[in-house]
């Protein structure tokens, strides 16, 4: 509760204070106001503050905030924080972006902390309406506007299926109520030694349906490559990170609550896994845009990431954590490299802006070919680490989706491996210009390579 | 569980909601039927003006695809949004008195957020019309 106080103030002053002003220090204030709700959430979730006493007007069945929903709140923040800071622009007059960003960012904390299934619908319209918004806020570029137009006509469909989802969930259940959920149709379902009930069938396909569009699983992925090539570098940095983190976040919470009928929705999640995966790392290889690449990889991360739906549990969060910390990390230093070195244009952002940087920028190659092992899950780093945890805990009850998982990162291999070429193979005569905010990739590199070392300290910490 | 066995009987099956089902059966067989009936025994003469758009029953001037000040969408936007804020106050008039102080204070905060994007509108210049 308190970070979705203190984000809607600051963007309501953001707001105020920025009228007909340049952008850039509005930037740089929010992004150390993201870090204080980062630590306070951090804070919240070891227990070393109380904050219960901000939330006890707000209804009470609404929304929860424990120690995993104060943590992953924390990632969420964090990461809008890099991408603020790391994204800095100096060309914008007026505010409204940073503002737009942090409303939705308080759309994706509701959907962590949801109880009740309207909670999780407003969070979901919070995080979207924002963001057709910034998917077209570079109003002068066509392909930016085309991707604003493409992702709102989506977004409005998916969100209508969803909301249908919902109508029949509350048919079928009696109650909006995630814990109410939760017990009832495994409890029936015990009792009678029925089959569930038709219309809870219906709804959990369709609720899925709005949320496997949000995280672009496969069958829902076609808007998700060229909505992220059209929009702007930073936005489409929030886009798949933040949205995705928080639709696995609500994603795992309400299948958690199905659990109990498991069998009667484990087997299209396992289709959809497997289809993403290699969808996904299949068609990311035939791509020569950075963004496309990124975008059919994080689609890919999606697949991989849908496992932990089928095996979430109240006590396995730090799966999830350590997952979206690495991929959401490791991704947006990727892109933020890339933008930052073809700073002039946003058009046609392609591998050729890493060519000649391990000559020029050592230290950048280098820290760019630590993310690219990130990313795609080479040891020593978090992204092999989580990739570790998932999979090895899958490998019990669906060993055919971890076999496939493991085919889909031998073939990511192959579109990863263009960074490091054009970097380290290809000198050409690019005039790569310097990488600012350097020491934000140092730390951000410092963070991937401590979680995949020390990986059980991390586990330690985050409490699980 | 006694509570949760009578929901699970009282529940709604698929099978209720078959007159729903007959009743669009209907609906669109009606449309159906009486479009084709007309089309299979009404004669049909092609003119120029026939085949025209029908708008409203005058002659059709110029293109509607014609470039227009987006000030226009800014203020229908903004109608649109004061417009809805009235629409709430309806049932809030309606129930002032037994909703009391929590529903004033609900409705003052709904009003003061309100009026932040209105004052924000205000000063970005949106409601400048000559400018």
């Amino acid at each position: 509760m308190i970070s979705i106080y203190i984000l809607f103030i600051t963007a309501v002053l953001v707001l105020f204070l920025g009228l007909n002003k340049s952008e850039t220090k509005f930037g740089y204030f929010t992004s150390l106001i993201l870090i204080l709700t980062t630590i306070l959430c951090v804070a919240g979730a070891k227990g070393w503050m109380n904050f219960d006493k901000l939330s006890t007007w707000a209804p009470q069945n609404m929304m929860f905030f424990g120690p995993s929903e104060y943590l992953f709140t924390a990632l969420i923040t964090f990461i809008v924080a890099i991408v603020l800071w790391i994204f800095a622009e100096n060309k914008e007059i007026g505010t409204d972006r940073i503002g737009l960003i942090l409303f939705a960012t308080i759309g994706a904390i509701m959907m962590i902390g949801y109880q009740h299934m309207v909670v999780l619908f407003l969070g979901l319209e919070t995080l979207s309406i924002p963001l057709f918004v910034l998917a077209g806020s570079d109003r002068e570029r066509l392909s930016s506007n085309e991707a604003a137009i493409k992702y709102f006509l989506m977004g409005a469909f998916s969100t209508a299926i969803f909301l249908l989802g919902i109508a029949f969930l509350y048919g079928g259940t009696g109650t909006m109520e995630l814990q109410a959920i939760g017990l009832k149709p495994s409890f029936m379902h015990a009792l009678e030694g029925m089959a569930t009930p038709v219309m809870i069938r219906i709804g959990l396909v369709l609720v899925s349906i709005g949320l496997l569009f949000k995280i672009s699983a496969a069958p829902f992925h076609f808007w998700s490559p060229d909505v992220y090539e059209g929009s702007p570098n930073r936005i489409m940095a929030f886009m798949s990170t933040v949205v995705k983190s928080a639709a696995f976040v609500a994603f795992s919470k309400l299948m958690l609550a199905f659990s109990g009928v498991k069998s009667d929705w484990d087997y299209w999640i396992v289709a959809i896994a497997i289809l993403t995966i290699l969808w996904g790392n299949i068609a990311a290889l035939k791509q020569n845009s950075v963004k496309r690449t990124l975008a059919y990889s994080s689609i890919a991360h999606a697949g991989y990431l849908l496992m932990y739906v089928l095996i979430a549990t109240e006590a396995s969060d730090f799966i999830l954590f350590v997952y979206l910390l690495s991929y959401a990390l490791s991704s947006i230093a990727l892109l933020a490299m890339a933008h930052q070195l073809q700073l002039d244009t946003e058009e046609n952002l392609n591998f050729d802006v890493f060519k000649g940087l391990s000559k020029k920028q050592p230290a950048m190659a280098l820290l760019l070919a630590i993310f690219v092992f990130s990313t795609a899950g080479i040891p020593v780093t978090a992204g092999f680490a989580a990739k570790f945890y998932l999979f090895s805990s899958t490998f019990a009850s669906y060993p055919l989706l971890v076999f496939v998982g493991l085919l889909g990162s031998a073939i990511s291999i192959g579109y990863y491996f263009k960074f490091i070429k054009s970097a380290y193979l290809e000198t050409g005569t690019s005039d790569n210009r310097i990488v600012e905010n350097r020491w934000v990739y140092w730390l951000l590199a410092m963070v991937l390579v401590a979680v995949g070392v020390f990986g059980a300290v991390v586990l330690q910490f985050v409490g699980v | 569980m006694l509570d949760l066995l009578n929901l699970r009987t009282n529940m709604s099956t698929p099978e209720s909601y078959i007159p729903i089902l007959l009743q669009m059966g209907v609906a669109v067989g009606f449309v159906v039927l009486t479009l084709s009936i007309s089309h299979l025994l009404g004669p049909s003469r092609k003119t120029a003006k026939k085949e025209d758009n029908f708008e409203c029953g005058i002659e059709i001037k110029g293109d509607a695809r014609f470039p227009v000040s987006v000030k226009y969408f800014l203020s229908a936007i903004l109608f649109v949004l004061f417009d809805v804020e009235v629409i709430f106050f309806y049932p809030y008039a309606v129930n002032f008195k037994s909703m009391g102080w929590d529903g004033f204070m609900a409705v003052l905060a709904f009003v003061s957020i309100f009026l932040m994007g209105f004052l924000y509108v205000w000063k970005r210049g949106a409601l400048e019309w000559e400018k």
